[in-house]
This record gives structure tokens, sequence and C-alpha cells, in this order.
């Protein structure tokens, strides 16, 4: 087989950084789910032992955190259409579609703030608010990493350095993207909602 | 030669597991007695197994006689009649195992002790069969044989663990959960116990007595260990010794005064002069080791909570003689 | 010069290690990084050997003084927390990293930059963690760590904080290499090897990949609470306020059980590729053994609560997990009978390497089976934390670790450095190991049925427990005199070895198709593979490609399942970023001991380093980078 005229660009599952990609997504998901089962471990353990009704005091508004999924999931199309418009080499759109992207994190991050300093119980009160504090500073750190590793995606975007050909980067980053939005979805329905049904 | 002086250092070390006083083998309750027949079943297999492979091994690689007669066919067949074999054996570990279950006369019922873990130490607390408390003491149980007793285990500190070998396994004790253990003392006899999870510092001395006797004389020295304390005129200078040195402040003896420091808490002294042994079944209680134990606890157990107490000779006399009295 | 010795030359200098030690530092290629995981990982091994030999010190008579309390629970800590973290994971990932691209044929691993990022995350956490035992304030609360004894009210001091940072070290380092040889294995095999083709010790690292990937996140997110709780004042562990004690157990077991078989799978997996070599015979049994392999893997997230009979779960609760743990003996069986037969059907030469094979089948036969003893409910609530289970642990990972393990060092020594170890001595070695491992632990079966407990610095005389323990120690410094036994060879064999040519052993897998030791390529021509033992074909192997490019790195890539070829995909070369990386990963973790602010001043600092690790270099039209 003579390999020597084929491309080496690969933004796709040919490429090993999909796959890795990939890893680091699963990695973080069991994660997660270990956090929600420990969650709900503790919630069974409290209530077979009688030791604390769970949540064991307010439970938050939702109003900040689904105004947040909201944003998140316009993150989340942002990058895809702007993947779209790079495999049409409309790289400078797809530049200014990452800074609509960076923007509209920084505002999930602000209303983050604002919820989190809102919220009717501080971290050492009960497990319960510790889940709370600690599940949505780590989602709020991620979101944060997102917008400074778009940010730099834009600005390599506007300098040209992104192509039809050459766009793996963008790829990675957009599926990154799509994991902290969807990460976000159970870890909201866990904290926010399911504290609202008592069974 | 060889070979007899190995079959001495075989037997001799088979010989004294069956020795020492924290030996499961002693098998003084009904649970204990059942480990013991699982184990004699669990190490008959185990045994089995070990020389089947042992010999397969060693003959398979030594063997001269490399013909072509076992091939695949024949090694796929032996690999059948392994599985059924290796699969049989687990079915009947399983089986001994989940018919062991909880032996004949587990009662149900009020707990009749609470012990509680703390740091390095087990404090005791007694009440009737109908559930009323009766007294506190600490590191030495007393049971009655020939019936089942029920043991509540807590802890307010770290996580322990309640183990007295000679009649029943271990139950840990954690913070924020009840654990019951149920035991029961065939005869009269001191059985030893130790703690079995890791505790900190003075983990590997924090140890117990549990003294099984008669009916009759467990309801005598319930009584007994009820009454409080009642100030002598020989004991005057023991006993002002006990306050003023700040005894007081982590030990109580009912009737003399309460201890009032939380966290460093100590056993309750008030019938100290019954117990056999002292700090956690460390040492022998008697005058020689309880004022060495007094004047210096962390040279015998550093790190452990009690500080050292300065004391006359005098002073030391008086209340070494009170202590002991107190029985 | 011919065309052969341009490409070669091309080849040399795509590849090279550049000079000096900041050159070293910036090394990616996973010759190197393999070697350097072996030998910190062995380093780490026997820097614990001597911890556990100071244990068997203090432990040899009753009412030692030699340790006191304080340190003894330091030492045990270490000892145990380096030998699972700091050896046991690491090696394995080492030799998988290092032989896994060679017996699949590829050039490198699949992110090099990634491996040189998880090995100095690695150092870090080690030097950390023996940092902190000098200065006496290491992790003393067990390799487990149980809170609420590890939480800040029980554990003041620093020493549980280097504990959690220390894991964490070690979790972002396994994590990493995991993912990395998962795709390596998966995308990167040699045009023709499909996975049926793929070599069993290739397998057996895939398998602990994955286990890897999905065991870690327990302690992860046990650790991150742990750090929290003790560094914040979180409450997960707070019985008072919601939190549990036994959530710490569930996550670290969760994580605990599988890591023994993370460790033991590709010592398997090794014996799995020595035996067939010195019995010249292929493996009997492969589809079993791979299927067995991939058995454990899974059965083995099913075993956890076994650590945690005695905590008062429910008796149903302890029943499935007792069967269970009793279930997976079935696997390893299978694997001990295709072993045998290999044995039995082959034609055996009694090397060093295939000797430390045969004893590791026995020990860890025996130490099997106390593991389905103590699988048993009632009778673990007589054994648990007693001196019988240290007899059945280290009877499994002495047994089925590091006899594998060292087995495959004498085996694989001659590709690494180019010389065949001393047999003589590595003979005297094997034997002394074997000896005083068996004298050193067996008595500790005694010992637990005496009731002696474990982790306890001293015992009382009265005990009866002094003369068992004073054999056991007398074996633990045979068993050390063993191992320098093997310190000594490898400066013989430094000195005085004898050179092996690219396949002394007439083995059958890819690697000892490239030279001993490899160059960094590897192979002149990534090969077409059309056979498991492709070395014991008939047939001359044959380049699978023309026209890769020889003055950058570049690498095949195939589909997953059946090896056909797909792509080209160029490497990165050497570079500082992922010392940088791992220095601010570093500060994060370490700082966090300190103060939370280290944390939030690092994240900035890790972002820095990773814009600076994917900052495309000029031309951009090379398609060198993403």
């Amino acid at each position: 087989m003579n390999v020597e005229k084929w491309t080496r660009y690969h933004a796709d599952l040919k490429h090993p950084y999909w796959w890795g990609i990939m890893g680091l997504i699963v990695i973080e998901s069991t994660v997660i789910a270990i956090f929600l089962a420990s969650y709900f471990y503790l919630w069974i353990v409290n209530s077979s032992t009688s030791r604390m009704a769970w949540p064991g005091g307010e439970i938050p508004s939702i109003f900040y955190p689904s105004v947040n999924i909201g944003l998140l999931l316009f993150c989340g199309w942002s990058m895809w259409y702007g993947g779209v418009l790079i495999h049409k080499n409309k790289t400078k759109a797809f530049g200014w579609l990452a800074v609509a992207c960076c923007v509209v994190a920084c505002g999930v991050l602000w209303l983050r703030w604002l919820q989190m300093l809102n919220l009717p119980f501080s971290y050492d009160q009960n497990a319960y608010a510790s889940f709370v504090w600690v599940l949505s500073s780590f989602h709020f750190m991620h979101v944060l990493a997102g917008i400074l590793g778009t940010a730099v995606i834009g600005w390599f975007s506007f300098k040209g350095y992104y192509t039809e050909q050459r766009n793996l980067g963008v790829q990675i980053d957009t599926i990154y993207w799509y994991y902290i939005v969807a990460s976000w979805i159970p870890v909201y329905f866990v904290i926010y909602i399911t504290p609202r049904f008592q069974w | 030669m060889k070979f007899g002086s190995t079959l001495l250092l075989i037997l001799t070390l088979l010989f004294s597991s069956c020795v020492g006083e924290q030996n499961f083998f002693a098998g003084k309750g009904p649970q204990s007695h059942e480990i013991i027949k699982l184990w004699w079943t669990l190490f008959g297999i185990a045994s089995f197994v070990t020389v089947t492979v042992s010999f397969f091994l060693v003959r398979g690689a030594l063997k001269k006689n490399r013909d072509d007669s076992v091939n695949d066919e024949a090694l796929g067949k032996g690999l059948v009649y392994g599985l059924i074999g290796t699969i049989s054996l687990l079915l009947v570990i399983i089986f001994s195992t989940l018919r062991l279950g909880h032996p004949p006369e587990y009662s149900e019922g009020n707990f009749e002790l609470k012990v509680v873990g703390k740091m390095w130490w087990w404090q005791a607390h007694y009440y009737d069969p109908e559930g009323n408390y009766l007294f506190e003491t600490a590191n030495e149980i007393v049971i009655p044989t020939g019936r089942p007793i029920r043991i509540k285990l807590v802890s307010d500190t770290v996580i322990h663990s309640f183990w007295v070998p000679a009649l029943a396994g271990k139950v840990d004790m954690l913070p924020g959960r009840e654990n019951f253990l149920v035991v029961k003392a065939d005869e009269e006899g001191v059985f030893r116990g130790q703690c079995a999870e890791f505790c900190g510092t003075q983990h590997a001395l924090m140890s117990f007595y549990v003294k099984a006797v008669s009916e009759d004389q467990f309801s005598k020295w319930k009584e007994k260990q009820g009454k409080k304390y009642k100030r002598i005129k020989s004991h005057a200078l023991g006993e002002r010794v006990f306050i003023n040195s700040g005894c007081v402040k982590c030990h109580t003896i009912r009737g003399l005064g309460v201890a009032t420091d939380a966290k460093y808490y100590g056993p309750d002294l008030t019938h100290f002069g019954s117990r056999s042994h002292i700090a956690a079944a460390t040492y022998p209680n008697n005058k020689g080791h309880l004022g060495g134990w007094i004047l210096d606890p962390q040279g015998a157990k550093p790190g452990n909570y009690m500080p050292a107490t300065p004391l006359s000779g005098k002073e030391l006399n008086a209340l070494l003689e009170f202590l002991e009295a107190l029985k | 010069m011919t065309p052969e010795e341009i490409k070669i030359q091309e080849l040399e200098k795509a590849w090279i290690n550049p000079p000096g030690f900041i050159g070293w530092l910036r090394i990616v290629n996973q010759t190197n990084i393999g070697i350097r995981y072996i030998n910190t990982s062995l380093i780490f091994f026997f820097m614990a050997g001597v911890l556990g030999g100071i244990m068997r010190a203090q432990l040899a008579a009753p009412e030692n003084e030699l340790v006191g309390p304080e340190m003894f629970n330091q030492i045990f800590t270490v000892h145990g927390t380096a030998m699972m973290f700091l050896f046991a994971i690491p090696m394995v990932e080492g030799l998988g990293a290092y032989l896994v691209p060679l017996m699949i044929g590829t050039r490198d691993l699949s992110f090099p930059r990634l491996s040189s990022f998880s090995y100095f995350v690695f150092l870090i956490g080690g030097v950390t963690l023996f940092g902190s035992l000098l200065l006496q304030v290491a992790p003393n609360a067990g390799w487990f760590n149980y809170v609420p004894l590890a939480l800040k009210e029980w554990s003041v001091g620093k020493n549980i904080d280097v504990y959690a940072t220390v894991i964490t070290f070690i979790e972002i380092s396994a994590l990493a290499a995991a993912v990395e040889l998962i795709v390596t294995i998966l995308k990167q095999r040699a045009p023709g090897m499909s996975m049926a083709k793929m070599p069993v010790f290739v397998w057996s690292i895939l398998v602990m990949a994955f286990m890897i990937v999905f065991a870690m996140p327990g302690v992860v997110v046990g650790s991150v609470m742990l750090a929290l709780d003790r560094l914040v004042g979180t409450v997960f562990f707070d019985a008072s306020v919601g939190g549990d004690s036994l959530l710490w157990q569930h996550l670290f077991w969760w994580f605990g059980h599988p890591e023994v078989y993370i460790a033991f799978l590709p010592a398997a997996g090794v014996v799995s590729t020595v035996i067939p070599v010195f019995c010249r015979r292929p493996l009997y049994g492969h589809t079993a053994v791979v299927l067995s392999m991939v058995a454990i893997g899974i059965i083995s997230f099913g075993l956890w609560v076994h650590h945690m009979f005695t905590t008062g779960i429910p008796d149903q609760a302890n029943a499935f997990f007792s069967v269970a743990s009793a279930m997976i003996a079935i696997p390893s069986g299978i694997q001990i009978y295709c072993w045998i037969a290999t044995l039995w059907t082959g034609r055996p030469k009694f090397t060093t390497a295939l000797l430390w094979c045969m004893g590791f089948v026995i020990v860890f036969v025996v130490g099997g089976l106390t593991g389905v003893m103590v699988a048993s409910v009632p009778f673990d609530k007589q054994t648990h934390d007693t001196y019988f289970v240290v007899a059945h642990f280290h009877y499994v990972l002495i047994g089925g670790v590091v006899f594998p393990l060292f087995g495959g060092v004498y085996y694989w020594w001659p590709k690494f450095t180019g010389k065949l170890l001393n047999e003589t001595l590595g003979k005297w070695n094997f034997w002394m190991v074997l000896v005083g491992f068996n004298v050193a632990f067996f008595p500790m079966h005694l010992l637990g049925f005496m009731g002696m407990p474990r982790r306890i610095y001293t015992y009382l005389e009265e005990m009866q427990w002094g003369p068992l323990n004073l054999l056991s120690s007398i074996g633990a410094y045979v068993l050390t005199l063993g191992f320098l036994i093997f310190i000594v060879n490898i400066i013989w064999t430094h000195f005085k070895g004898e050179k092996a040519g690219p396949n002394p052993w007439n083995a059958s897998t890819l690697e000892w198709y490239a030279e001993s030791p490899p160059r960094n390529y590897k192979f002149l021509e990534i090969p077409q593979v059309n056979s498991l033992n492709p070395l014991w074909e008939k047939e001359e192997l044959k380049p699978a490609t023309i026209g890769m490019r020889t003055d950058r790195r570049e690498i095949l890539i195939t589909e997953i399942l059946t090896g056909k070829l797909q792509a080209v995909a160029i490497l990165p070369t050497n570079t500082i970023w992922p010392l940088v990386l791992s220095i601010a990963t570093g500060m994060a973790f370490i700082g966090s001991i300190f103060s939370p602010w280290w944390f939030v001043g690092s994240f900035f600092l890790v972002f820095l380093a990773i814009t600076g690790w994917f900052w495309p270099s000029r031309p951009w039209d090379e398609g060198r980078d993403v």
C-alpha cells in the first residue's frame, strides 16, 4: 500500500486525539456517575436509619440553574454550527461564533455565581449542601476551562489557522462543549429536581 | 535428619497456632464453633487443590516423555473436567457458608450491654432486660454463661471493631450507626478481645477482657457495679489526690466526682479495683503497674490521651490504696 | 549511501533524543518513558520493601522499642501506599508503555507528550510521599485511609492532606496512561493485526486500562470529598449532618478491589507470554485465556464489599459479594489450567524467567485459595483485619504480581538493554526469594488464627505471638537478600553481561523483530502482520506500506477490529511542555495542602501550560499539529 499521497489531516475518528477526548469524557462521566451514586447512597442511608430527613434543609430555587441550561444549550449549538461553517471554509464566521459561545458562557458563570451567593445554606451545613456546592463548583470550573479553551480556538481561527482541512482542534473543543452541556443535565436533575419528590 | 527436623518444625508451627489467649480455635461459643468447622472444610478443599495443582505443574514441567498423545482435544476435555471440579468445590464452599447462617438460640430482644469505642479504650453501659439503664464501666465486660446476650456496638470517635475470637466473629463500631452482636458463652472463663480496625496511634494496645460467669454471679456483679462510692475517712488523702491532681477531670467515680472533659473523657473508675487489668488490658491491675502507669502513661502507650501526673511518694501511695479499694 | 542507509539516517534524526539534561526532560518517545516508569517503579518497590523490613524488625519481638507507634503508623501506611500506587500500577503501565508499541508494530504511543506528563506527575507524587516520610508528616491512617480517623478532627496535621495529594497525582498519571494505552492498542496496531491476532499481553494491558478508567473514578471522588472535608469543611463523611463514614469505604474499595486485578492481569499476561516461549509451543487455549482475562476484569467490579463484611451491612448484601468473590476463582483457574497444559505439552527450558512463572503459579494458587476462604462471610468475620489477611494478600500480590513481573524483567532485559541477565545469579535470586517469601508470610496465617490483628506496632509478650513473628522476620531478611542478588545481577550484567541479538529466546511476538535495545523508531518499516505468532511463521515479515515519511514522526492508523490500514498520522516530537504542565499540576495539588488558593491560581497556570503544549508550530501546512 502506497501512503505517500494520503492526507495527514484527520478531523474525525481516524485521529487518535478524537479517541483521546472520548477517553477523557468517559472518565469524567464515570466520576459524575459515582458522585451521583454517592448522593443517592447517602439519601438512602439517611432515610433507612432515620438520621437526617434528606435534604435536611431548604431546597434551592431552580430559576438560575434552569436559565443556565438554556444558555448552555446555546453554547453547544453555537459550537456545532461553527463546525458546520468551518467545513465550508468560513473560518471568520466560526471565529465569531466561538466569541458568542464564550460570551454566553460567561453569562452562565455570572448567573451561577449569583446563584451560589444566594443559596439558602453553606457547604458545611449538611451533606446535601456539600453536594450542591461541590457539583456546581466543579461544573463552574469546567465551563471556565471551556471558555478559556474556546477563546484560544477562536483566536487561532481569526488568524487563519483553522481551515476546511485542518480543524481537529475545533472538533475536539466542540465535542468537549457537548460534554459540558450534557453532563450538567443529569446533575441538575439530581440535585435540584429529585429532592422535590419525597418518596 | 533433614526430614525429621522439618517435620518437627511443621508440627511445632501447627501446634503453636492452637495456643494463645486470643486464639479463635478456642471455640467457647456457638458462633466460633461453627466457624472452626467451616475452617476445616475450607482447609480440606484448599489443600486438595494446592496439592493437585502443584502435582500437575511439577509433573508437567519435569516429565521426560513428550510424545504427542496429549493433543489439544485431550487438553480440552481436561479443561472441562477441571471446570466442573472447580465449580463443584466452589458450590460446596458457598453452601457450607450459607448453611451457617446464625447459630441456634439467636435471640431478638433488648440489648443488655452497649459498648462504645473510645480512643483507645472500651466504654461499657449495662441495661436490664427491660431496657432500663443500670451503670457504666470500662474495658472489662462480664456476661452470663448459658444464654445469649445482645450487645449494641457504637462509636462516637472513629471506627473500631469489637472482637472476641473465642466467642464470635468481629463487628465494627461506626459513628452514626448501630451494630449488634449476640454472643453466648458455653462455659465460664475469661476471654480476651482486641480492637480489629485501625483507629490511630494506640490501636495496637486497645484490648479488653470478657468474663463469663454464672447467671447468679452476673446478677450479683451488676448489683455491685451499680452502687456508688461512699467516702471513707481512711481514704481521705487518696480522694483528695484524685480530685486535686486533675484525675477527676477525665475519670468519673460515681459518689466522688463526675468527669467534665468532653473530648478526653476516660474510663469510669467507680469499681476500678474489681478489674483484673488496666489501660485497656495492657497491664495486670496491681499497685506496681498502676503506679507506673499513673506517673508515666506516655512511656507505656505513647500518644494516648492520659497526661503524666507527677506525685510524691506519699500521694501516690495514698492514691493507689484508694483506687485498689474501689471493688 | 544506499537508500536504506539514507532512510535509517533520516529516521534517527526525526526520532532523536535531544542531548543534555534539558534534552532528557524534553523526551517524549515511549522507549525512554517506558524505561523511566519501570526504573522508577522498581526503585519505589525497593524503598517500600525497606519499610517492610523496618516493620518486621519492630515486630520480631514483643514490646519492642525500635520504632514507636507514630513512626510505625507512618511506615506501614507508606509501605502499602507506595507498593500499590507507586509500584504496582506504574510498573504494569510502564511495562505496557514500553512493550505494547513494540508488540503491535507501531512506532510510539498515541499521545507521546501525555506519556511524558504522566511520568512526571507520577514522579512528583512518589517524591512527595517519601519526602513526607523524611519530614515525618507522612500519611498515617493506612493506605486505605478510613474516615473518620482521616478527617481533620482525628488527624490533626498535614499527614492526610499529603495522602490526598499523592493519591490525586497517581490518579491523574494512571488515568492518562490508561487512555493512551487503550487508544494505542485499538487504533495503532500493525496492518493485518486484527484483535484475534493480538498478543495475550496486549490484551491484558487493554483490559487493565479499561479497568483503570472505570475503577479509579471511585477513589477520585473519595479523595476529592476527603480533601474538601479537610480543606474547606464540607461534610460528606459526617454522620451527624447527613454524611456517612461507610461512603468512603464504598468509594475506596470500588477502586481498591479492581486495583489488585489491575496489577494482576498484566502479570498474568507476562506469564502467558513467557511460558509458551520457554515451552517452545504456542499458548494452549489462547481464546480461553483472553476471555478469562476479560471476565476477571468485569467480575472484579462486583466484589468490593468483601472488604466490608464486618461493617454491619445486611446479610443478603454480604451474601451476593461473597458468592461473586468465590466465582472469580473460575476464570483464574482457567488460565492456570492453560499454563499447565502448555508446560505439559511443550518442551520446557528452565530459564530464570520460566522459574519465576512456575513459582508464581504455586504461590498465587495458595493465595487465591485463602482468598476463597475469606470470601466466606463467617470465616471472614474471624479473620478480617488479622494477619491471616496479610498473609493472603501478600501471597496473591507477591506471588501473583511480583513474581511474574520479575520473570518479565528477566525475559525482556535483553530487549531493554541488549544484554542477557546472568542465569546463575538469576536462579539464586529466584530460589532465595521463593524460600524467604514463604518463611516470611506463611506463619502469618497462623498468627491470624492466634488472634493477631493487623496494623499494630507492637504486642504483649503474653500473647505468645513472638516466636512466629521472629520466624517471619527472619524469612523477610532472606527475601531481602534474594532481592539484593537481583541488584547484584543488574550491576554484574551491566559490566560483564552477554550480548543479546534481536531474538535470543526465539520468541514469537513482534518486539523481538526490533533490535536489542530497539531504536527509537522501533522498526525500519512497519510490518504487515498475518498471524498470532508472527516470528514463528515460515514467511519473512514484509513492510505494510511504502511512502511513510521518514523526516518526521509518522505512524499508521488501523481499524479497531480488523486491523485494516486506515490512515497515516503525525506524532509530536520532543518538547518541554509536559514537564511544565506537570509542575503546574504539582503546584496545584501540593499547594492545596497549605491553602485552597494555590489550587485556584494553578488552574490558570495549567491553562497556560496546555495552551503552550498545543500551540501549533510554523509552518502550519506541514500538517504536524491539530
